[in-house]
């Protein structure tokens, strides 16, 4: 009986398995015919794939693999897609899955009206936003960014979970321009007590160098948290103007050694040779190593390879210092 | 004209060979870089459509081959985004010219035209 069973389960998978894979097929080719003979009126199907069109695992696969081309196709090609979607009236399978109980299929959903652009189901997706599965409101805060562009962050005012590094990156590269005026919202989400959000604002700031913001940003150069203090260097980096250079040197001793090593690298491309014995202090009279290292990077990348020449050969100089010297120079030459 | 294309990717892959056929040119599949460095070897392709990630051998490993066997073939890479480290190695390595993913295949085929016209 048991055997039986086994058997029994084992054929069932194989054959979906095998079902799948030759509707893949099938697929496949009416994509690609469609691509390259931009078929309005549906000439290249095949019976086959003509009789498959009604079932619902067959539509499902269909949908999902529509998406997964839209991915891969630009232009002309990804018009081409949309118009199967729409065509074999995809759109159902898509606002039931948006509508199911189950998390992934929910999020498969809101892939789906993302990647095919229904705007009607925005509402629905907004719904998400305050899902308790992070598969599912990850989902719905990128969709709100593709159809909304910076207008559709607003969720940033309101969140509490972190955003991971992953979703920040998806949230960044999805936005292609922001509105001039926007300053009202970057202020706040500066201002967040969600550690992720004020990363994320200024990673954007760097992103689209939001000059205007500068103040705010150089304020959380004494913000809490060091992570949001590394990304302030980083963004000022960028924004960078006569002063930058002053406000690193202020709030450089008062930092633990992975801030300054910030502003170091920071420094180090702002290409001011007046930092000359700035670095130099750094690196002889710093005690962590990186820093010193760091350091003698700087004085490289500002030109003064002969200053550093004179100090692997000083044999006053102590031993780290000079391994540390000739390390950058060789690594440099 | 003879292009092969190594393309992991079955719709990829299906999608640029028919669009390649219907534009008149003769070409040959692989879908792995393995198999396209055998076909590379023993036949006379004119030009060369590789994606960078593949498995067995990837797109600059491609490219290397060629080198090894001192054949000097046009190639354009097809690369997915944030792969511009590799990119560079490929342009190193003697690609001609590249295409980000998602990409357009009528583009593909206006660069193809435009490659051999310098042929």
């Amino acid at each position: 009986m048991m055997i039986g069973a086994v058997l029994f389960y084992g054929f069932y998978q194989y054959k979906s398995l095998k079902n799948k894979r030759e509707w893949e097929s099938l697929i496949d080719v009416r994509v690609s015919d469609a691509i390259v003979f931009s078929d309005e009126a549906g000439s290249s199907e095949t019976e086959e794939f003509q009789s498959h069109s009604a079932g619902g695992s067959f539509r499902n696969l269909l949908l999902e693999k529509l998406v997964s081309s839209k991915k891969k196709f630009s232009g002309m090609a990804q018009d081409e897609i949309q118009r199967l979607f729409v065509n074999y009236g995809l759109y159902k399978e898509a606002l039931e899955n948006l509508n199911s109980k189950k998390p992934y299929v929910i999020a498969g959903g809101i892939q789906e009206v993302t990647a095919m652009k229904i705007t009607e189901s925005l509402p629905k997706v907004k719904q998400y936003l305050k899902h308790p599965a992070a598969q599912v409101y990850n989902e719905a805060q990128y969709a709100m960014v593709v159809f909304d562009g910076f207008n559709g962050l607003t969720f940033l005012s309101e969140l509490e979970t972190p955003l991971s590094d992953w979703q920040q990156l998806r949230l960044l590269g999805s936005l292609q321009k922001i509105p001039e005026v926007t300053y009202m919202s970057v202020e706040t989400w500066l201002q967040s007590g969600n550690l992720s959000v004020v990363v994320f604002t200024l990673k954007l700031i760097k992103k689209f160098q939001m000059l205007s913001c500068y103040d705010q940003v150089k304020k959380l150069l004494d913000h809490s948290s060091e992570n949001v203090r590394i990304n302030a260097v980083q963004t000022l980096q960028i924004l960078e103007n006569d002063r930058t250079s002053e406000h690193f040197l202020e709030t450089y001793p008062l930092q633990p050694v992975k801030v300054q090593l910030a502003v170091l690298k920071a420094m180090k491309h702002s290409n001011d040779k007046r930092y000359h014995d700035f670095f130099r202090l750094q690196l002889i009279h710093q005690h962590d190593v990186s820093l010193k290292m760091e350091a003698a990077q700087a004085l490289f990348a500002l030109g003064f390879s002969q200053s550093l020449k004179e100090i692997a050969e000083n044999n006053a100089a102590s031993q780290q210092i000079r391994e540390i010297v000739k390390h950058v120079l060789q690594e440099k030459i | 004209m003879l292009i092969l294309i190594a393309e992991d990717d079955e719709l990829i892959l299906k999608t640029v060979e028919h669009k390649l056929k219907k534009e008149g040119y003769e070409v040959l599949i692989a879908r792995n870089g393995k198999e396209a460095i055998d076909v590379i070897k023993v036949t006379d392709v004119d030009l060369v459509i590789s994606d960078i990630m593949m498995p067995f051998a990837s797109g600059t490993e491609i490219l290397a081959a060629m080198r090894s066997f001192g054949k000097k073939i046009p190639v354009i890479m097809l690369s997915g985004l944030g792969q511009e480290e590799v990119v560079l190695d490929a342009f190193n390595l003697g690609a001609s010219d590249f295409m980000v993913k998602p990409f357009s295949p009528t583009e593909l085929i206006l660069r193809i035209k435009r490659l051999t016209a310098q042929m």
